[in-house]
C-alpha cells in the first residue's frame, strides 16, 4: 500500500496543509482585530462580518484554481498533479505573507492580550486538527482524486476561519467569565481599602468629557482616580482599578457605559457610587436598546444606586434626565442647564459668548453669580462643564477654584477644541505636491458623534470667523433605524454653512450626499474619500488656504471606516 | 570592547537616559546623540534606559530610535537591570526571575547621566550613585538639588551678588487645604508682594517650559497657579519684564577655574516666551538628522554681533559665579534675562544637565570645544572627583559601642 507514489502524495498534501496553516496564522489575526474591536461579542462580530461581506476571496481563489487544476490534470496528465498542488501551496504561502499585519497597520491595532492569545491558540489548534482530519479523509475515501478533494476541503476551511475564532471565543467564554469575576473581586478589595468618594457618570453623550473635566477639577485639590480614554465597562474598570488605583486617592470619577439594561447596575456593584451625574438620555446606541424608554431604564440604574444621603446631578435640558431627579431624589439633588424654559434650574449657565479662543459665560448657583471662561466650544461641551461645576461645588470645592480649573481644562483631545495650527498639521500620505502654506483653525470633534453634538459642532463652525469653512465627516453610527435620516438632517444643516464637505468612507455616504445636495451644496464642493487619511491628504496638498476653518466631526474606528478585503 | 591602539583598556561608560520625568523624550534624544559623539578610542558606550515606569533596561536595541516607538512590546527585547545601593558591585546587576538565582553583573566603569528633570537631574539618582560608590559625571547631590529648585538656586546666586527677580512661592498644600477655599487669598498675597500684571507662573522644580503660564489678570493667575501645581508641588510667581531678552551661557568644569562658552539668544516662534514646542519640536532639522534634534534643533542666534560686548562679558562672568555658588560640576547651562529697558541682567535658572549638553555653544566658542572633546573633559573631571573622594576617610571603626 505504501508505494512511492503514496509517499510523494502524502508529502505534497502535508506541504499544502502547512501553507493552509500559515494562511490561518495571518488571516485569523486580521479577523481577531475586529472581534476585539467588537469587545469579543460574537453577535456584534457576526453582524459586522455579514454587513462587510468579510468572506475570504484571496485564499479561496487559490483553492478554486487548485480544485480545477488538480481535477483537469488528473484526467489529462496525471503525473503532473502533485506539482500543481506544490505550486499552489507556494502561491498560498505568498498570498498569506502579503496579508496586512493588524498589530501595526491599523488605526485601532490588534493587541495580543492574554485573552486574544487564548482564543487564537485554541482556534489554531482546532483548525490544524480539522485539517488533519480532512487529509485523512481525502486519502481514505478519495485517494484517486486526493488533491482535488484536499483543495475542496481546504476551501471550506479557509472560508470558516472566522467561525473557528468565534467558536473558540464561545468555548472559552465560561473560563473568561470566571477569570473576570476573580479580577473584579480583587478590584473591589482595592477600592474598599482606598475608600475614595466614588462619583459615577453616565449619559448617552458627554460622559467621557464630563469625566475628564471633573477629574481635572477635583485633581487640583486632592489626588483623584479616573479612567483614561472612554473606558467605561465592567472589565475595563476592573483592570484600571487593579493597575492604577493608589492609596490616598480621595475621589474616584468613573464613567459607566450602558450596553444593555443591567450593565450599569453591574458596574455599580463594582464601584458603588456616592454621587452621580447623568448627562443625557438620547438617541445614541438605539441599536443596542430598541427604544428611548429602555435607554432611560438602563441609565436610571445609576441614580438608583446612589444612597439617600448622596448627591445627584442631572441635566435639566433633557426631559428624561429631569425625570430622574423627580423619581430618585437624594439629599442633595442639583439640576443644571442652559435653558430656563424646560423648568427650574439649580445651576444655570447664561450670557454665553463664543470667541475664537473659547467661550465666556456666567453661572448662577444658589443665588450667587460667577463669571467664567473656557477654551472649549459648543453647547454640549458647556453643558458638560456645567455638570462638572455643579458636582465639584456639591463636593465642597470653592467655586472660584472650580472656575480657575475650568479655565485650564483641555479635553483629552478631539472634543471640539479650537486649535490654531498650520496646514501641515494634517498628516496625510504625500502625493508629490508640496504641502500648502498657511494657518488654519482646526475644530476637532472627532469622537463618537451624535445628532445633538453634530448640530452644535456645525453651529460652532458657523459662528467662527474665517476664510472658507470645511466639514470632514464619516457621519454618525449606532443610531438604529434613524441613522439615515439623522445623517441626512445633519448634512442638510451643514450644507447651509459649509464651503466644502468631505465625506469619509461608505457607511453614511448616501445619507450625507443626499442631505448635502438637498441643502443646496454644489456637487463640485462635495468630495468623497475612503479614509480620514485621504481626507487629510486632500486638505494638506490640494485644498487648504490661510484662514480656513476645518471641522472634523466624528472619527470612526476601522470597523466602520475601512472596507477591508480578505 | 577590549583594548585600544595604545594598549589601554577602553572604559565602559553607561550612558543613562529616559527617566520618570516630563522631559523623558528629550532625554532620550540627548542620550542617543551623546553616544554617537563619544570618543570610540577611549570609551565603550553602553546605553541604559529608564522607562517612564521607572524600570531600568540595557541592550543594544536601545540605540535604535524605533525601539521607543514600539514600546511597550519592544521592552521584551532588552534586559532589565538595576544599580544596587551598595559599594563594590562593579556595575549594573541583571534582574532575573526569582527561580534563576544566578544574577550577574554587567561591569561599568563610569556612569554618565543624561536625564532632564525629575529623578535624574534633581539629585535622586546622584544619591544612588553615591550609595553605590561609583564614578559619575556632572553635579553631585547638592549641586543637582540646588539646580533643580528655581527658588533655592535664585536665593544662593543672589547671595553671591548676581541680580535676580523677586519671586513668591505657592505650595500645593496651601491650595489643597479646605478644598481650595484659600486660593483667592493666596493669589491676593502674590499680587501684593509682586505688584502689577503681567506675572509669570512656573512649576518650581521643572525645566522645558512645561507648566509655564503668563497671567495678565486675577482669574488668569488663579488658573495659572493650578496649572503649574499640576506638574509640581510648588509654583513660583515672578514679575514679567516688559522688554527682555533671554541670554544663555554654558559653563564647563576645569581644574583651575570653570570656563564659560559664548552666549546665545534663543528665538521664540511667537515673539513671546519659549514654549516646549519651540524648544523641541520646531527646529530646522531635517528628518533623520539626529545630530540636530532636541535642544540642538532650537532656532537661536549664537554669539550675536549686535549684542553689547559688555553684556556678553557680564553674562559669562555671572555664569561662572553661579556655577561655583551652586556647587555645579561637569557642564551646565545658565539662563539669564536681560531687561532691555535698563540693561540689568538677571539670573533666571541653571540646567545642570542641559539639553544636548550645550555642545552647540561649545563648538562655536573660542577656542572651539567639539562634542567629543567636551565629553572627554566631563568624564575626566568625574574621574578626578571620584579619586579625590576615595581619599576621604569614611570609617572610624567601632568605638562607641565598645564602651
Amino acid at each position: 500500500m505504501f508505494d512511492d507514489q503514496f509517499i510523494i502524495n502524502l508529502i505534497v498534501v502535508l506541504f499544502a496543509a502547512c501553507s493552509s496553516v500559515y494562511f490561518f496564522t495571518r488571516r485569523a489575526k486580521r479577523y481577531m482585530q475586529f472581534l476585539q474591536q467588537e469587545d469579543y461579542d460574537h453577535h456584534r462580530f457576526k453582524k459586522w462580518f455579514f454587513a462587510r461581506k468579510a468572506y475570504d476571496t484571496r485564499g479561496s481563489l487559490v483553492c478554486l484554481v487548485g480544485i480545477a487544476g488538480s481535477y483537469l490534470c488528473h484526467n489529462y496528465a496525471p503525473t503532473f498533479t502533485p506539482y500543481i498542488t506544490v505550486l499552489l501551496a507556494l502561491l498560498l504561502f505568498y498570498v498569506a505573507s502579503r496579508e496586512e499585519n493588524p498589530m501595526t497597520q491599523a488605526k485601532v491595532s490588534l493587541k495580543m492580550t492574554e485573552r486574544a492569545k487564548r482564543i487564537y491558540n485554541l482556534a489554531l489548534c482546532t483548525y490544524t486538527v480539522s485539517l488533519g482530519l480532512v487529509m485523512m479523509f481525502s486519502f481514505r475515501h478519495f485517494y484517486d482524486y486526493v488533491f482535488t478533494a484536499f483543495w475542496i476541503k481546504n476551501l471550506v476551511l479557509i472560508q470558516f476561519i472566522s467561525w473557528y475564532l468565534v467558536k473558540s471565543n464561545w468555548l472559552l467564554d465560561p473560563y473568561e467569565k470566571g477569570l473576570q469575576e476573580n479580577f473584579a473581586n480583587q478590584a473591589r478589595a482595592i477600592l474598599k481599602d482606598v475608600d475614595p468618594v466614588v462619583i459615577g457618570i453616565t449619559g448617552s453623550y458627554g460622559k467621557t468629557s464630563t469625566k475628564v473635566i471633573l477629574a481635572d477639577i477635583l485633581g487640583a485639590v486632592a489626588p483623584t482616580f479616573s479612567t483614561p480614554r472612554s473606558i467605561n465597562s465592567y472589565m475595563g474598570m476592573t483592570r484600571e482599578i487593579r493597575e492604577r488605583m493608589k492609596p490616598g486617592q480621595k475621589f474616584a470619577v468613573v464613567e459607566m457605559g450602558a450596553y444593555h439594561v443591567g450593565s450599569i447596575k453591574r458596574m455599580c456593584s463594582l464601584t458603588p457610587p456616592h454621587a452621580a451625574i447623568v448627562t443625557a438620555v438620547g438617541e445614541m446606541h438605539l441599536e443596542l436598546f430598541g427604544s428611548p424608554e429602555n435607554v432611560f431604564k438602563a441609565k436610571s440604574e445609576l441614580p438608583q444606586a446612589v444612597p439617600e444621603d448622596g448627591v445627584l446631578v442631572v441635566n435639566g435640558d433633557n426631559v428624561w434626565t429631569r425625570k430622574m431627579a423627580e423619581l430618585y431624589p437624594k439629599k442633595k439633588t442639583l439640576i443644571y442647564g442652559l435653558n430656563k424654559e424646560a423648568g427650574p434650574l439649580d445651576v444655570y449657565m447664561y450670557d454665553i459668548e463664543p470667541t475664537s479662543k473659547g467661550t465666556n459665560f456666567a453661572i448662577k448657583i444658589q443665588g450667587k453669580e460667577f463669571q467664567g471662561f473656557t477654551k472649549l466650544l459648543g453647547e454640549p461641551m458647556l453643558s458638560n462643564i456645567l455638570a462638572s461645576f455643579a458636582m465639584a461645588c456639591a463636593m465642597g470645592l470653592a467655586p472660584e477654584l472650580v472656575l480657575a480649573a475650568i479655565r485650564n481644562v483641555k479635553t483629552e483631545s478631539n472634543r471640539l477644541e479650537p486649535v490654531r495650527t498650520t496646514i501641515s498639521s494634517f498628516i496625510g500620505s504625500p502625493n508629490g505636491r508640496p504641502i500648502r502654506q498657511g494657518d488654519i483653525l482646526r475644530l476637532n470633534d472627532a469622537f463618537n458623534s451624535n445628532p445633538v453634538g453634530f448640530r452644535a459642532a456645525l453651529d460652532v463652525l458657523g459662528s467662527q470667523k474665517g476664510n472658507r469653512k470645511v466639514l470632514v465627516t464619516p457621519g454618525m453610527v449606532e443610531l438604529g433605524p434613524k441613522q439615515f435620516d439623522e445623517n441626512k438632517k445633519a448634512a442638510q444643516h451643514a450644507a447651509t454653512l459649509c464651503d466644502q464637505a468631505i465625506i469619509v468612507g461608505s457607511t453614511n455616504k448616501d445619507a450625507l450626499l443626499s442631505g448635502l445636495k438637498e441643502g443646496g451644496l454644489e456637487t463640485e464642493k462635495i468630495r468623497e474619500v475612503a479614509t480620514m487619511k485621504e481626507a487629510f491628504s486632500y486638505l494638506a496638498y490640494d485644498y487648504c488656504d490661510d484662514g480656513d476653518i476645518v471641522l472634523i466631526e466624528n472619527d470612526l474606528p476601522d470597523l466602520y471606516e475601512s472596507n477591508p478585503r480578505f | 570592547m577590549g583594548t585600544n591602539s595604545n594598549g589601554h583598556k577602553r572604559k565602559k561608560v553607561a550612558v543613562m537616559f529616559g527617566g520618570r520625568s516630563v522631559e523623558h523624550e528629550i532625554s532620550v534624544i540627548t542620550g542617543l546623540q551623546l553616544i554617537k559623539a563619544l570618543d570610540p578610542i577611549r570609551w565603550d558606550p553602553y546605553p541604559v534606559y529608564i522607562a517612564p515606569s521607572g524600570k531600568w533596561y540595557c541592550g543594544k536595541k536601545l540605540l535604535d530610535k524605533s525601539f521607543y516607538l514600539a514600546m511597550p512590546s519592544s521592552l521584551s527585547e532588552v534586559t532589565e537591570v538595576t544599580l544596587l545601593p551598595k559599594p563594590g558591585v562593579g556595575g549594573l546587576t541583571i534582574l532575573q526571575d526569582p527561580e534563576d538565582r544566578a544574577s550577574s553583573v554587567i561591569p561599568i566603569d563610569i556612569f554618565l547621566p543624561a536625564f532632564h528633570g525629575t529623578y535624574g537631574e534633581d539629585g535622586s539618582i546622584q544619591g544612588l550613585f553615591e550609595l553605590a560608590d561609583v564614578t559619575y559625571t556632572g553635579c553631585g547631590v547638592l549641586g543637582s538639588i540646588l539646580g533643580m529648585s528655581k527658588y533655592h538656586s535664585k536665593k544662593i546666586v543672589e547671595a553671591h551678588g548676581v541680580p535676580v527677580l523677586p519671586c513668591q512661592v505657592i505650595n500645593r498644600e496651601s491650595v489643597e487645604a479646605d478644598f481650595g477655599k484659600h486660593l483667592t487669598s493666596l493669589r491676593d498675597q502674590v499680587i501684593k508682594r509682586l505688584g502689577n500684571f503681567p506675572l509669570f507662573v512656573k512649576p518650581c522644580n521643572l525645566g522645558s517650559s512645561i507648566g509655564v503660564v503668563r497671567a495678565t489678570c486675577e482669574e488668569e493667575l488663579d488658573s495659572a497657579l493650578l496649572h503649574a501645581l499640576k506638574y509640581d508641588v510648588a509654583a513660583m510667581v515672578e514679575p514679567c519684564l516688559d522688554k527682555k531678552l533671554e541670554i544663555n551661557v554654558s559653563v564647563l568644569d576645569d581644574p583651575l577655574e570653570p570656563i564659560a562658552s559664548v552666549v546665545e539668544i534663543p528665538v521664540s516662534s511667537t515673539g513671546k516666551e519659549l514654549t516646549y514646542e519651540d524648544k523641541y519640536l520646531r527646529g530646522g532639522s531635517k528628518k533623520g538628522d539626529d545630530s540636530m534634534q532636541g535642544m540642538a534643533a532650537l532656532t537661536r542666534v549664537i554669539d550675536p554681533e549686535d549684542l553689547d560686548p559688555a553684556v556678553k562679558e557680564k553674562a559669562r562672568s555671572y555664569a561662572v559665579t553661579a556655577f561655583k555658588a551652586l556647587n555645579a560640576s561637569g557642564v551646565s547651562r545658565i539662563d539669564f534675562m536681560l531687561d532691555t529697558t535698563n540693561g540689568v541682567l538677571y539670573f533666571n535658572e541653571i540646567n545642570t544637565i542641559p539639553g544636548s549638553f550645550s555642545f552647540y555653544l561649545w563648538m562655536n566658542s573660542k577656542p572651539p570645544v567639539f562634542y567629543t572633546e567636551l565629553l572627554n573633559r566631563i568624564i575626566s573631571v568625574a574621574q578626578t572627583k571620584a579619586v579625590r573622594k576615595s581619599s576621604v576617610e569614611r570609617q572610624v571603626g567601632f568605638k562607641a559601642l565598645k564602651k
